[in-house]
């Protein structure tokens, strides 16, 4: 079911107390809220990232923002996830050098990943790393297995809009640079570059 | 009598209910008095207080302070404003002589017992700064705001300057950050006692002692932190310089589960109005965490004094302070470069 809140004309910190009402009661596949400031844009957008929503639409319209979300479950980021191992990709080459040995290293490094025991708990994409994350990528079906394994795959959105492939993402989430500093602050990275 | 949260008379979070320091720019920029000889610091400064010659040895300084309930209790309300109001005599280096209240009290809808408890809270304040009360003025307004103007006395040699910095200079903060941050949380009735309880701590205590040590010391530039947050007061020490800040935000001190109402965005509005304001003077200020930044603009009430030394006396300073059970902290240094605020 859809839940609509407006928090227009609503004082500060009235939007973020009434996102918080909605999480909490749940029961939602779509949570429209309405602000009219941008003040009350990010600290909804905050208080939406410390529950795990991380993938919120943003729109700007003539009054303000609307604000939507999909449902999901509540991933609350805290204690238990500091010393996750978190790898970080930020080139679609493994390594400088040669483009084809590095694509090739990088599609071993994703496959070994796979075959691991205990797979990290979380693969972060950015800038030409996004690549591997597209429609086409001969990593693509490895990352969609380690997904479905329970990994968390995280793409820059930034990066994808960047490169303007926004619509081919087939993997992962779409995050953004707030939530990818938390995850990487919180947890044991590895930086594959 | 019933007994009502005063913060829910209010739309505003304390010192969050000032115009904006954009806003007040555009009404003031430009606006020019007739040259007054003994005028030194007026509107048109960024002093905090406004300062007028009365002869050789010895200046007035006058100030005033009023807001919104920031707490629930009025007695602990009274006395946070007249701390608050009293903190900007003790940022020059002065010493307040008297002191009138500002009352905006809504007589239908609050039982007039409240301001009789707001009033006796600052008293005691006042009695603690041996400022005498002299007088007041009082408006009928649905929204309740209290606070004082205050009048002190200032010797010429020793006022503080708050944009005087020399290379070199350690940056000092003597009460921790996050009152915005936990009025908002109280106001969204998600605050823990145990912020609450030492955010009002922090508010009600005078600065009157850290003052008189500063005194005696090369103090360079002070100020006290409030509605502008740390790095709007710190912009104005900038201001007309050409030195560049840079601040260690990990050493600064922060009220108890300041960082967690910070990620739950509890944040009040004037910290973005801050932010916007003065952001192009922080280096780099898009990379850094938003977590950080935002902490950094927090609007403080009654906040505490962010003074510069030079190295050589920070050791006797701290030696002092400690003497004096003050809690200060080094957050930061003055360095040659470009006029901005570097958070390292």
């Amino acid at each position: 079911m859809k839940k609509s809140i407006d928090a227009r004309m609503l004082p500060c910190p009235k939007p973020v107390v009434l996102t918080k009402q909605a999480i909490d009661e749940g029961d939602f596949t779509l949570l429209e809220i309405l602000v009219d400031n941008i003040a009350a844009k990010e600290n909804v957008l905050r208080m939406l990232t410390r529950y795990g929503y991380t993938d919120v639409e943003v729109d700007e319209t003539e009054y303000g923002f609307l604000l939507l979300v999909g449902d999901r479950e509540l991933v609350i980021i805290d204690e238990e996830k500091k010393n996750e191992k978190i790898v970080l990709f930020t080139s679609r080459y493994l390594g400088e050098g040669d483009a084809a040995l590095g694509t090739m290293l990088m599609k071993g490094f994703i496959y070994t990943l796979t075959e691991l025991e205990s797979p990290p708990a979380s693969l972060i994409f950015m800038n030409s790393s996004i690549y591997l994350t597209l429609e086409g990528s001969d990593t693509l079906e490895d990352l969609l297995r380690l997904e479905s394994n329970g990994v968390e795959i995280q793409v820059c959105g930034t990066c994808l809009d960047f490169y303007r492939e926004k619509e081919n993402l087939k993997v992962g989430i779409i995050s953004n640079m707030y939530s990818i500093t938390e995850r990487l602050m919180n947890g044991e990275v590895l930086n594959i570059s | 009598m019933k007994t009502v949260k005063l913060t829910e008379y209010t739309r505003f979070s304390g010192c969050g209910a000032k115009l904006g320091p954009g806003l007040l720019d555009k009404a003031l920029c430009g606006l020019s008095q007739k040259d007054y000889p003994d005028l030194i610091a007026d509107y048109r400064t960024s002093e905090d207080c406004g300062i007028v010659r009365i002869n050789d040895k010895q200046a007035l300084i006058q100030t005033i302070d009023f807001f919104p309930p920031i707490v629930d209790d009025p007695y602990l309300f009274g006395r946070i404003a007249a701390a608050n109001a009293l903190s900007d005599i003790y940022a020059m280096g002065g010493t307040p002589i008297s002191a009138v209240s500002v009352v905006c009290f809504p007589k239908d809808t609050l039982d007039i017992s409240y301001l009789r408890a707001m009033t006796e809270g600052g008293l005691e304040a006042l009695g603690e700064a041996d400022t005498p009360l002299v007088g007041g003025h009082s408006i009928d307004d649905p929204e309740p705001k209290f606070g004082y103007s205050i009048t002190g006395l200032l010797d010429m040699d020793s006022i503080l300057f708050n944009n005087r910095i020399e290379a070199g200079n350690q940056l000092y903060l003597s009460k921790p950050l996050g009152t915005g941050i936990i009025n908002t949380a109280l106001r969204g009735g998600m605050v823990s006692q145990k912020a609450l309880d030492a955010a009002t701590k922090t508010m009600s205590t005078l600065n009157r002692k850290t003052s008189e040590i500063l005194r005696n010391l090369p103090i360079t530039a002070c100020t006290d932190v409030t509605g502008f947050g740390l790095l709007g007061h710190t912009c104005e020490m900038l201001s007309g310089n050409g030195y560049t800040i840079e601040i260690d935000h990990s050493s600064i001190p922060v009220l108890p589960d300041v960082k967690e109402y910070l990620r739950m965005g509890l944040i009040p509005e004037g910290t973005y109005r801050n932010k916007e304001f003065r952001k192009s003077l922080i280096k780099d200020h898009d990379s850094i965490d938003p977590d950080i930044i935002d902490l950094l603009f927090d609007p403080q009430t009654s906040g505490g004094l962010l003074f510069s030394i030079p190295k050589e006396s920070c050791s006797e300073l701290e030696r002092q302070m400690k003497e004096s059970e003050i809690n200060v902290v080094r957050i930061g240094e003055v360095k040659p470069g470009k006029e901005e605020i570097i958070i390292v």
